[in-house]
């Protein structure tokens, strides 16, 4: 008895351990080494010509990396940036920015001492508008700003400006194409996108608790918004940049720094289509197709 | 036998006074008293007790105590079993805002890179 007692105790024991041991997740540390900083490689001035300046941010976007983290706001929360610099925007695709944007010169300003333009731009959709402070000798974007049109701040950043310095493995502002990949296209065919969105991905994600997902995500060149359907669940979703819609078996989300108005009524559209009334088993076999007996799984957020 | 039933003789007279009786169920019968009718029906009398107090009610705080001191490590360990599970098992359905954040984070970590 008292062996029984002890291997029931040590399961016990391994099974609380277990359930509560959190898997460490590393956050980055701010990048403090010391490097050489920046000598003789001054961009020449572009004047006032505001889609010049954006063509030179995007190429110096992460060509250059900050002596101290950038510090940044967001009504959601976002991807580590990769190479060190902003998270915010996610990518830059110059062909849908023209097309989905105004571009505006602001003026110039100085930032601790250095000076630097300031380019605004104003989306012809229902989508956040983008304010870029860059740097006028290197070209690096050191702060920025997006809001909406009611004001509401969505994101915004400001890096270390003296502290700007060459970095060794520097990675381009990524440009996700428009429209993407084949079953981006097909989507784009079948249901078009959110006003100014384009899809530029289809996949199936594992949300939280291993919750199947069919994922679209929608592209305006800027600015990134993710369509969600999932299994209805009993509890619904509420937070800041999402909205939910329940249909039958599925429950669709769309997460995304748009106004509420705009998701409502883009994820009304979808759900009266007739695919909203299937289940998610349906959908996935529709848009996600089996390679070689699998399902694909476009990567998952566990 | 003489016509009386022994165990009249036996409930009515048990050997020796109350004491001695008690000490006798306590130490067992003599040697001899299965030889003896009325040993025999003492067998069975203590026989009827043995099972008289395996049947004990289960009831009582004495019984209560008396299991719980044997058996306390099984209703905790299935309370801690199932605290764990309700903690660390949620129910897959359940999808939250937290949920959808991620999912977005992790679109805009995956997107489709391509030429500018």
């Amino acid at each position: 008895m008292t062996r029984v007692r002890t291997i029931v105790a040590l399961v016990g024991a391994l099974v609380l351990a277990l359930a509560f041991a959190q898997p460490t997740r590393t956050v980055p540390e701010a990048r403090t080494r010391s490097l050489p900083p920046i000598a003789g490689e001054a961009v020449a001035d572009l004047a006032d010509d505001a889609g010049a300046w954006l063509r030179r941010m995007v190429a110096s976007e992460r060509a250059f990396d900050f002596g101290v983290a950038p510090v940044e706001r967001s009504a959601l929360p976002a991807a580590e940036a990769r190479g060190g610099g902003f998270a915010w925007p996610a990518g830059a695709t110059l062909e849908a920015v023209r097309v989905n944007f105004d571009v505006h010169w602001v003026g110039r300003e100085r930032v601790d001492g250095r000076p630097v333009v300031v380019i605004e731009l104003v989306p012809r959709h229902e989508a956040p508008a983008w304010r870029f402070w860059i740097d006028v000798a290197t070209g690096a974007r050191v702060a920025y700003r997006a809001t909406l049109g009611d004001g509401r701040v969505v994101a915004e950043g400001r890096g270390d400006a003296t502290a700007l310095v060459r970095a060794t493995a520097a990675e381009p502002l990524p440009a996700p194409r428009a429209p993407g990949d084949e079953r981006a296209a097909a989507w784009r065919e079948a249901f078009g996108g959110l006003d100014g969105f384009e899809p530029v991905a289809v996949g199936r994600v594992l949300l939280a608790s291993g919750v199947p997902a069919l994922r679209v995500t929608l592209w305006d060149g800027l600015t990134g918004v993710v369509l969600l359907a999932y299994p209805a669940t009993r509890a619904s979703a509420r937070g800041d940049m999402m909205s939910t819609r329940s249909t039958g078996d599925l429950t669709l989300a769309l997460v995304g720094p748009v106004p509420e108005a705009t998701a409502d009524a883009y994820l009304e559209a979808l759900s009266e289509r007739r695919w909203a009334r299937a289940d998610l088993a349906t959908l996935l076999r529709r848009w996600v197709p089996a390679v070689d007996g699998r399902a694909e799984d476009a990567g998952g957020t566990d | 036998m003489n016509g009386r039933d022994p165990r009249d003789a036996a409930m009515a007279r048990p050997p020796g006074d109350g004491a001695a009786f008690e000490r006798w169920l306590a130490e067992g019968m003599a040697p001899d008293a299965h030889d003896h009718a009325a040993g025999r029906l003492l067998a069975d009398a203590w026989r009827d007790r043995r099972r008289a107090l395996d049947r004990e009610p289960a009831f009582g705080a004495v019984a209560t105590a008396r299991r719980w001191r044997v058996w306390w490590w099984a209703p905790v360990t299935l309370m801690a079993v199932a605290v764990v599970a309700v903690v660390a098992w949620p129910s897959p359905a359940f999808v939250d805002g937290d949920a959808l954040a991620r999912a977005y984070i992790d679109a805009m970590g995956t997107l489709p890179a391509g030429s500018p």
